[in-house]
């Protein structure tokens, strides 16, 4: 360092990182890029000044920030597994050579698995897609007698004998395990703006009617209603009445339409 | 303590080792070397900042970018605990004087040779440390100190301590090849 003892002092300061900016930091870090004694000798200064760090040994740090430190490092991103591949063929040679002869058996093991499983799986594919098209033709079917019943310009006619003048009519078709009820009413006579018909359910075993919703009917007297009873309602017959809007608990007299038979 | 000899210790490859499994991602290397080390890397951050919490941020600052940069200590260029001492205090430091943090940690090469791996070895060397010092003139420990531990440029303690600029120098230097010649 005879030959650059200008730099000794600065270099102690450079080393602590405590030299300030301007023309001695700008000197001497020009200088130690073509003189490597300095560098050495800094190299030496940061042990020196590594060795008083450990003067400030003594307190151990909370168990806490252990704990910090290992959330903190398994929240940061996984790291590649390239790097991971590189140090398992450096500590593992011998254990590569026999790898690939494994590697390819249990490859062909693993593909026959997978074919069979392939084949169960097209089977089932196959099922599923059979049911899928039968069920998509019959939701087809009832959507397009849904369609025609709602069409506005659907013209809902009944064929009477010619001498027979056309009568008020309400066809009915009751499902009663599902409790599922679909009615469709013609030529009705048109009610007040606050009047309804409502229809009820005349139990098989007798008791209070039960009511199974309102219908009114367009201006042509057409109606169409849907409603759902609890499944199991055996019925003995329907009836009509006119109830003001929003349906009744009891029918109110005069019952205007039974069922026949 | 020794400064760095031609043959490789067992330390300075277990150190290798460490990072390597650092840089596959081994969770388990990486709280090895946070066992080993947290002591002294809290102790600098704690004498530097004087307070508890800001010490253990510093701390996670530190593990965290040596997890996420392994390869910034490189074993053939100093050891793994003067690494962090050093480190660690410049980052104390920067906190210290509310310097923006930098994202990464820093390669620097450090001239020690010591096996530290073991706390009762760190707590000796950190007594040779502190009787060395103690042995040193009050004006020169103080010059040292204000400016590691304080991170005070030679003309902040010339003002503090009112001696001359090139005085303050003389005494930083002699002090840390003192601390060297006791290490020889």
């Amino acid at each position: 360092m005879n030959d650059h003892a200008q730099y000794a002092e600065p270099l102690a300061l450079y080393a602590l990182g405590t030299l300030e900016d301007g023309q001695e930091r700008a000197d001497l870090e020009t200088h130690l890029e073509r003189c490597a004694e300095c560098r050495g000798e800094l190299e030496l200064l940061r042990a020196d000044t590594a060795r008083l760090a450990f003067s400030a040994f003594g307190p151990m740090p909370p168990q806490r920030s252990r704990a910090r430190l290992i959330e903190a490092i398994q929240a940061e991103p996984r790291r590649s597994a390239a790097s991971q591949r590189m140090i398992v063929g450096v500590l593992h040679p011998r254990w590569l050579a026999t790898a690939p002869i494994a590697a390819t058996l249990m490859l062909a093991i693993f593909s026959l698995m997978l074919w069979r499983e392939d084949v169960k799986l097209r089977r089932n594919l196959d099922r599923t897609q059979a049911e899928l098209q039968s069920q998509k033709e019959t939701l087809a079917r009832a959507q397009a007698v849904m369609d025609l019943l709602h069409a506005p310009d659907a013209h809902h006619m009944i064929l009477v004998e010619a001498t027979q003048h056309p009568q008020p009519q309400v066809k009915m078709i009751y499902a009663p395990k599902k409790g599922g009820l679909l009615l469709m009413a013609s030529m009705m006579e048109t009610l007040p703006p606050s009047r309804v018909y409502e229809l009820w359910l005349l139990p098989m075993g007798g008791g209070a009617p039960m009511p199974c919703g309102t219908f009114k009917p367009d201006t042509q007297g057409n109606a169409m209603m849907q409603h759902n009873l609890p499944p199991g309602t055996e019925a003995k017959g329907f009836a009509v009445t006119v109830e003001s809007e929003g349906g009744a608990e009891t029918p109110t007299m005069p019952i205007k339409m039974t069922s026949v038979g | 303590m020794r400064v760095s000899g031609t043959q490789t210790p067992k330390y300075q490859a277990d150190e290798a080792a460490l990072i390597a499994r650092i840089r596959a991602g081994d969770e388990s290397a990486m709280l090895g070397i946070y066992d080993r080390y947290s002591g002294i890397v809290y102790g600098v951050a704690l004498r530097v900042l004087g307070n508890t919490a800001e010490a253990e941020d510093v701390l996670q600052e530190v593990f965290l970018q040596l997890w996420r940069n392994p390869q910034a200590f490189n074993a053939e260029r100093g050891r793994l605990p003067a690494w962090l001492a050093v480190i660690t205090r410049n980052r104390a430091i920067d906190h210290l004087r509310k310097r923006p943090m930098e994202e990464d940690v820093e390669e620097l090469s450090i001239a020690v040779d010591d096996d530290l791996a073991e706390t009762a070895s760190q707590r000796q060397a950190a007594d040779k440390v502190r009787t060395v010092l103690s042995q040193l003139p009050l004006a020169q420990r103080q010059a040292l100190e204000f400016a590691f531990f304080e991170g005070m440029t030679h003309t902040e303690i010339a003002e503090k301590t009112g001696e001359p600029l090139g005085t303050i120098k003389t005494r930083i230097r002699a002090g840390l090849l003192a601390l060297r010649k006791a290490f020889a």
